[in-house]
């Protein structure tokens, strides 16, 4: 281990008198192996454990065609509109069915019954003027609960003002 | 006469190997440069997707924020490689649905098998988005990767979400 050399005191007023003293040792020796060791612990600890920030991707298909009109039974639709100050709102069926409020948190819960559910189209609606977080979140909890079938458009003015005053 | 006691074990000076190993470390750390600075910050949304975006043969169309600097609009940008050289061009967004189309069947032709990589700030407004996804369908690219962070929630360890 560690061990440190110290130069040997001499006593004073001795000098060049009686028996030759040892030869006095200059310099110091330590040993660099302990802290050489925790050094390369660590820079391989560090080495093996970073994970760079890479990017991450939603891969997104869109239908080869623009103009594709799908009939969908409307109890199949599930709505989820998104106004321009991030407020979400859904409701499952046709005109009849009341809006109901939620979040990007509170998603979670609504999807989680219809989850894996095939015959489900998710017709998800966006403010122009919402911002871009909105979209990655939602296809992101569809993602989560494995409804892979949505469509994407934007509101219209009246839809706007439908789910707006809420 | 006293026979010297004989030594036993070797003693390696580790003086050296240290010293070289400490040059390389700080050679590294100063000649690292982690990311070549960007025009304009762009902050990814997050998402919990494992997939990796892909980093070579790609089209980036990069949409910032809404800045200041462009009288409180965001910019789009379509970045793509032609003939070994880098091309960018700036569309401003509320030309993306005349223009877009345009710009990347140019940018596919350059580069027919190339990856979209559509990188967009979370604060931009969703319009854009709106209208680039026609643009991408009329360029026969209606497959795309969105770019996006990975949730920061889950700590050091991250546990992959069960699918």
């Amino acid at each position: 281990m560690g061990a440190v050399d110290t130069p040997e005191r001499k006593s004073k007023g001795k000098k060049g008198k009686g028996i030759k003293r040892p030869k006095r040792r200059l310099g110091i020796r330590i040993d660099m192996t302990p802290m050489v060791d925790v050094a390369f612990l660590l820079l391989i600890f560090f080495m093996v454990t970073t994970v760079f920030r890479t990017p991450q991707a939603l891969e997104i298909n869109l239908p080869p065609d623009e103009d594709v009109k799908i009939e969908i039974a409307e109890s199949k639709v599930m709505s989820i509109w998104v106004v321009s100050d991030d407020r979400m709102f859904w409701k499952r069926g046709g005109k009849d069915v009341p809006w109901a409020r939620t979040s990007v948190t509170g998603l979670k819960q609504v999807l989680a019954p219809f989850r894996a559910n095939k015959d489900l189209v998710v017709v998800i609606k966006i403010d122009r003027e919402a911002r871009f977080n909105n979209m990655v979140d939602v296809i992101d909890e569809l993602d989560g609960a494995s409804l892979t079938r949505f469509s994407l458009s934007t509101l219209t003015p009246e839809e706007r003002a439908e789910v707006g005053a809420l | 006469m006293l026979k010297k006691k004989r030594r036993i074990g070797i003693a390696i000076d580790m003086t050296p190997m240290v010293d070289v190993a400490f040059l390389l470390l700080i050679f590294f750390m100063l000649t690292t440069q982690f990311k070549p600075p960007e025009k304009d910050k762009i902050t990814l949304p997050e998402s919990n997707s494992e997939s990796k975006s892909p980093e070579s043969s790609i089209i980036t169309i990069s949409v910032t924020a809404r800045k200041p600097e462009y009288g409180n609009q965001p910019m789009v940008r379509v970045t793509y490689r032609k003939g070994g050289e880098e091309v960018q061009q700036q569309i401003a967004p509320t030309m993306v649905k005349d223009q877009m189309p345009g710009v990347l069947s140019t940018a596919r032709a350059a580069n027919p098998a190339a990856y979209m990589i559509v990188k967009m700030d979370k604060d931009a407004p969703y319009g854009v988005m709106a209208d680039l996804m026609p643009a991408l369908q009329q360029a026969k690219a209606p497959r795309f990767n969105v770019q996006t962070d990975l949730e920061a929630k889950g700590g050091f360890f991250r546990r992959p979400r069960a699918r």
